[in-house]
């Protein structure tokens, strides 16, 4: 009973890459005529154009914060660095026990994040499209209500904070970015593709639904799975604002972007108040910290997205439903 | 300007009133798409 369950996705799920090679390389024996090969040269340049393009700005950034400011003062940004210095990465690693306390805290938050986040949104947009659901129009109303409508500033942190009691408290950034109602639409819309029958086939062979869920639908979802769990990971890793509202300094260790965040700050205000008094401003690389803070918060995300870039390319696979 | 000058009252009017403009619209659209073909609707 338990074999017979997997079986429709089994089958479909490697037919499905053993087509693709098949049809990308039988081209390649075959003797280009004139206006492919024309074709394929044309839209070999634009690719290679765009992408020298996407890539020209990062390492602008790289090599900006290994410049030395006073060289960037002097004759703006280059694409390679003038004069090398890790004056930036100095400043930015000078308490190597709170950068690594930051990075384990947001770490820790992404991927519990994306981990929790990512379960309770494919179970919801699951049940939200399963046609023998009641209540799937109401709840469905319910959690699209909260994107139009939202308390504002001031009453959300005062039931944070003071009903919730989650001031100084992780938890209050975590839940927070938890769940939020556009992925879970956007799960709903990529669960409609199940056809009805693979859940059929599943109750026919005795499986219950969270068997049904974890075992059939679950591996047709992954694609959906790939996008939205990197949408939940983006939200943690990028969060600062509400590190900022609910964190403040009453945590040891702030989450990463905002222990950044307050580095630039600091610096900016060293230097406004040192240029104030008329000392000779030793040296503070305020330019170059901005850009070395942003390699240090991109770098890990950046080494994420080729892991899940290729379950974008590929489609949900449709065909599980045979005649 | 409305956030700059710290008028509490008529950004949370402006607010209320873009949430009531777009509950509007949501429900008049989604009416409508339920009309010509219910599975694409949102609820």
């Amino acid at each position: 009973m338990t074999t017979t369950a997997p079986v429709p996705v089994a089958v479909t799920e490697p037919t499905d890459p053993d087509e693709r090679p098949a049809l990308s390389s039988t081209p390649r024996k075959m003797k280009l005529d004139s206006s492919e090969a024309a074709l394929r040269s044309v839209s070999y340049v634009v690719v290679t154009v765009f992408a020298i393009l996407c890539a020209l700005p990062f390492l602008l950034i790289v090599s900006a914060s290994f410049s030395d400011e006073g060289q960037i003062l002097a004759h703006g940004f280059s694409l390679l660095p003038r004069g090398f210095s890790t004056a930036a990465y100095d400043l930015i690693f000078q308490s190597p026990r709170q950068i690594v306390g930051s990075y384990i805290v947001t770490i820790t938050m992404t991927v519990l994040g994306v981990v929790v986040g990512l379960t309770i949104t494919a179970m919801t947009g699951y049940a939200l499209q399963r046609k023998d659901f009641p209540l799937r129009n109401g709840i469905s109303f319910f959690i699209y209500f909260t994107t139009l409508f939202s308390a504002g500033l001031a009453p959300t942190y005062l039931w944070v904070a003071q009903t919730l009691q989650l001031q100084g408290n992780y938890l209050a950034v975590f839940l927070q970015l938890l769940l939020s109602p556009w992925l879970i639409i956007l799960m709903k819309n990529f669960a409609r593709s199940v056809p009805y029958e693979v859940i059929e086939s599943g109750k026919i062979d005795g499986a219950g639904d969270f068997r049904i869920f974890a075992q059939l639908v679950l591996p047709m979802l992954k694609p959906a799975l790939a996008t939205i769990g990197l949408f939940i990971a983006l939200g943690y890793w990028n969060e600062w604002y509400l590190s900022s509202l609910y964190l403040g300094s009453s945590v040891e260790f702030k989450p990463l972007q905002y222990y950044l965040y307050n580095i630039i700050n600091t610096a900016n205000a060293l230097r406004n108040s040192v240029a104030g008094n008329n000392v000779t401003v030793t040296q503070l690389p305020t330019n170059t910290l901005k850009m070395a803070t942003a390699v240090v918060a991109t770098g890990p995300i950046v080494l994420l997205y080729p892991f899940v870039q290729k379950y974008f390319v590929t489609g949900i696979t449709v065909g599980a439903v045979k005649g | 300007m409305l956030v700059s000058q710290n008028n509490f009252t008529t950004s949370t009017a402006v607010g209320l009133y873009q949430s009531l403009f777009g509950f509007v619209l949501v429900m008049v659209v989604n009416w409508i798409v339920r009309r010509i073909n219910s599975d694409y609707a949102l609820f």
